[in-house]
């Protein structure tokens, strides 16, 4: 399982390189890092309990779909998870949420990825680095809670992070788990002020569905040129009109400001 | 993806043409409708003339004669239940949508 982790941390940390991202701060936001540097379009939408994400493909092509009924840091991971399946190079799948969050026997392939999105979201050299900078300070939940913050992850990633970064024992998170398990942290990150980063994703949240940027662009494009209408990309896109017309109002779109190409 | 073979051709083409007739089809095309039947049989192979004028006349495009469908998820057979299974072939529909879309505005 270490081996499919390791797998997983360098083809992260080989697409921290690639997109420019460096190899220890956090991301700004995760998603457009992913849409805008690696050009796969990223789907935000209200899927069915249990159903963290999916990735697939077709001609060649990738596209994530993010549950964004689940809490933001969960969904920043299971962003990280998809994006690491296609960088991994594996098949369009369907991820439940044990497949990204379970703990117990798993596939080697979501190990892998769930290896991918710990070291993309917060990569082992950053936690060092932060450690470092904020004093060494010891080891308890209030050190978890403030490094998830610092990182825009869960709890639970910040907690394996510290344990990949070699600052604790499996002795020592056991005792965190189990507060971790009994939500103290929920309660320690409202005292502490943490918790309040905004990024596409709870931004998203506020208005299921979220379509790809470039798709709306490009569906602005084909509106203005009249080759499509409003009704049109409603009924692709499998929402409401009014949902396309409150978009491209917000974009400042208007119909007909260009002839037809043809 | 997947080169169909003559035989899924025809049984492509015969699926697209619904209720419209093979004689209604082999006017359009000019074909003789013996060959066209033999064709749509996966008994002779379309040559890429006729599958360029067929398509024109189902009104899709050439690749979606001569070529299957990926499936997107590999893991879609296996969705744990039909809720699953509903938004697994929704995304499948965004994807076609995104890509559409992308096709038409630019």
């Amino acid at each position: 399982m270490l081996v499919e982790s390791e797998r997983g941390y360098r083809a992260a940390r080989a697409a921290r390189s690639r997109l420019g991202l460096g190899l220890e701060a956090p991301l700004a936001d995760a998603l457009v890092a992913i849409e805008e540097l690696a050009g796969i379009p990223v789907t935000v939408l209200a899927l069915p309990t249990g159903l963290a994400g999916l990735q697939g493909r077709k001609h060649d092509r990738s596209f994530i779909f993010v549950n964004g009924t689940e809490p933001p840091a969960r969904q920043r991971f299971t962003l990280a998870h998809e994006f690491g399946h296609v960088e991994l190079g594996h098949a369009g799948s369907v991820d439940y949420t044990a497949d990204v969050f379970g703990g117990g026997r798993r596939s080697p392939l979501e190990v892998q990825s769930d290896g991918f999105a710990a070291e993309f979201l917060a990569p082992v050299d950053g936690v060092k680095r932060w450690m470092a900078a904020v004093g060494e300070p010891r080891f308890e939940l209030e050190t978890v809670v403030r490094l998830a913050d610092y990182f825009h992850a869960s709890a639970e990633v910040a907690l394996y992070r510290l344990q990949a970064a070699r600052h604790l024992t499996k002795g020592r998170i056991e005792a965190v788990k189990t507060r971790l398990a009994a939500g103290e942290h929920t309660a320690l990150c409202r005292r502490l002020g943490l918790g309040e980063f905004e990024d596409t994703l709870t931004k998203a949240a506020r208005g299921l569905p979220r379509f790809p940027r470039a798709t709306m662009t490009e569906a602005a494009n084909a509106y203005e040129r009249g080759l499509l209408t409003v009704e049109q990309i409603a009924m692709l896109l499998e929402v409401e009109p009014s949902f396309i017309q409150v978009e491209f109002e917000r974009r400042g779109v208007q119909s007909g400001r260009h002839e037809p190409d043809y | 993806m997947k080169i169909r073979s003559d035989k899924d051709v025809g049984a492509r083409i015969g699926a697209l043409l619904g209720s419209r007739s093979q004689r209604e089809l082999a006017d359009a095309v000019g074909m003789r409708p013996s060959v066209l039947s033999r064709a749509l049989a996966g008994e002779r192979a379309f040559n890429m003339s006729e599958v360029v004028d067929i398509a024109d006349y189902l009104g899709v495009r050439v690749e979606d004669l001569l070529f299957d469908e990926e499936q997107a998820f590999v893991k879609r057979g296996a969705a744990k239940d039909d809720a699953t299974r509903l938004a697994v072939d929704h995304c499948s529909r965004l994807i076609d949508a995104i890509l559409q879309i992308e096709a038409v505005g630019r």
